[in-house]
């Protein structure tokens, strides 16, 4: 009997206890867990914000302005503004100031949109620094007037000189031959200007150097309709004609045997070498465009895919990035 | 007897097996909770603004609960030039040399840093501020031109570095 109930007291612990010290150390490890994945998500998140903040002068009332246009792949929310003067005027706006700005902030900046504050300060002669804080943490910063610098950069990463830096000399171009039995081959001929027209009724291919020069220094993922285009206008002073353009989409290779594209991303500043081999995208389909003999050809490198958004994701639901960069001419003699 | 002993027994080990559990339990919940407050604490520096003899500090929290600070060192060009830490009950200067000491935090910290429902907090996705003065001595002040550093210490053991020209 004594066992029994020595028996019932040990399995009444270990079922009390045991089970009450798991649950408990359970809910604690969920509560762990829970709270790492959200402060690792809104570090994230910070880092990834990219806002572009230009200022000015409104109209009528000469007062400081600016305009926050937002460049990341996510909405974002704008919460205070630091302005500091000429002869160290400072001035604070929004959520825990007592000033703020017209309209008003918080206020939201959806992906790819923009907003105006007006600070109500009229501008005096002297440089005056803007530094624009998120929701996320994030700051970033500005001056008026603007500086040749900070528009240069402006320029840069709206895409009218590009992010991508092309080496103008490296374009080469190859013969595309079958090796190793089934595998297709880069074939070296030599750089890209002038090639023998002739050439051009069997594969060929392009290769050139490019560096990732982003001026906000993130990572560019090329999609698979990344290509380099040559375009043939209708001769010049014939009063018609026929357009044509020829197109070779990026492939992947190892060494010199070629492949079908597979994602990749250009690191900044690193230089990398792509090359174009295929006449359809995501597809090794090697391209023999018949060229003419006499043809002069504009050349074009075509990026698209993805800015500062992880390898995985870049998807076409949210591909937000795709420039078209003026490259070189190549003459088919 | 037997019954009785063993009644007796399994009751006291049950017991301290029980009081056990609950100590064990309350130190892994203190140390969760002190790491989970340590995750929900972010915040960040945007901006700084000096006068000759005071530097005045901007602190954006971005966390997920209202946060109260503990200590700010403020030093620079280098820390050999200037290194001076408040707390929430002292400012001590460790540099210059001429001027290495303690003095009382009240009359150089507006408001107050610490843990006290008194002291300096910022809300969540609120801006705040807080002034710190230097202790009065000789060649200690904030120079045009020269870069300092704010290091901010949370009360749960975040920091943020922060650097500014003057």
């Amino acid at each position: 009997m004594a066992g029994i109930i020595a028996s019932v007291l040990l399995f009444a612990m270990l079922f009390s206890v045991g089970t009450g010290y798991f649950l408990f150390i359970n809910t604690m490890n969920s509560f762990y867990v829970k709270n790492l994945s959200d402060r690792t998500s809104a570090m994230q998140a910070q880092l990834n914000e990219i806002l572009q903040v230009s200022t000015g002068a409104a109209s009528g009332n000469n007062h400081l302005t600016l305009t926050v246009t937002n460049k990341e792949p996510t909405d974002s929310n704008i919460t205070a503004v630091y302005v500091t003067g000429p002869a160290s005027a400072f001035y604070t706006y929004g959520i825990g100031f007592s000033s703020n700005t017209t309209p008003a902030l918080p206020i939201g900046v959806g992906q790819g949109g923009s907003a105006t504050v007006d600070t109500g300060i009229v501008i005096q002669s002297g440089v005056y620094t803007l530094k624009v804080v998120t929701q996320r943490g994030g700051s970033f910063s500005a001056t008026y007037p603007e500086t040749a610098v900070s528009l240069a950069s402006q320029a840069l990463a709206s895409g009218a000189i590009g992010d991508l830096y092309l080496q103008f000399h490296s374009l080469t171009w190859y013969k595309v031959v079958t090796c190793n039995g089934t595998q297709q081959c880069l074939q070296r001929q030599g750089i890209g200007f002038a090639i023998p027209a002739s050439s051009s009724n069997s594969p060929i291919a392009f290769s050139i150097q490019v560096t990732n020069l982003n001026s906000l220094q993130q990572n560019i993922t090329l999609d698979q309709y990344t290509l380099l285009t040559e375009y043939v206008p209708p001769a010049p002073g014939a009063g018609g004609g026929t357009a044509r353009s020829y197109a070779w989409y990026i492939v992947s290779n190892s060494t010199n045997v070629l492949s079908a594209y597979s994602t990749f991303t250009l690191l900044y500043g690193r230089t990398v070498t792509l090359i174009f081999a295929s006449s359809s995208a995501a597809t090794l389909t090697p391209y023999a465009p018949g060229i003419s003999s006499g043809t002069i050809t504009y050349g074009f490198v075509v990026t698209h895919g993805c800015q500062a958004i992880r390898q995985v994701n870049c998807q076409p639901s949210n591909f937000n990035y795709g420039q078209v960069a003026p490259y070189v001419s190549t003459l088919y003699y | 007897m037997t019954m009785a002993i063993t009644l007796a027994a399994g009751t006291t080990v049950f017991s301290y097996v029980r009081s056990q559990a609950n100590l064990s339990e309350l130190a892994y919940g203190q140390n969760v909770g002190g790491t989970l407050n340590f995750l929900q604490e972010r915040f960040v520096i945007p901006q700084v603004s000096y006068t000759s003899n005071s530097i005045t500090i901007y602190v954006y929290n971005n966390g997920q609960a209202p946060d109260q600070f503990t200590q700010i060192e403020v030093y620079g060009p280098t820390r050999s030039a200037m290194d001076i830490v408040y707390d929430t009950n002292y400012a001590t200067v460790n540099n210059p040399p001429s001027c290495r000491g303690q003095t009382a935090a009240a009359s150089l910290e507006t408001p107050r840093l610490g843990v006290l429902p008194t002291s300096f907090s910022v809300r969540v996705n609120y801006d705040g501020s807080l002034t710190m003065t230097l202790p009065t001595c000789s060649g200690l002040s904030f120079q045009a031109g020269n870069t300092y550093f704010v290091k901010v210490l949370g009360q749960y053991g975040n920091t943020a570095v922060y650097s500014q020209v003057m």
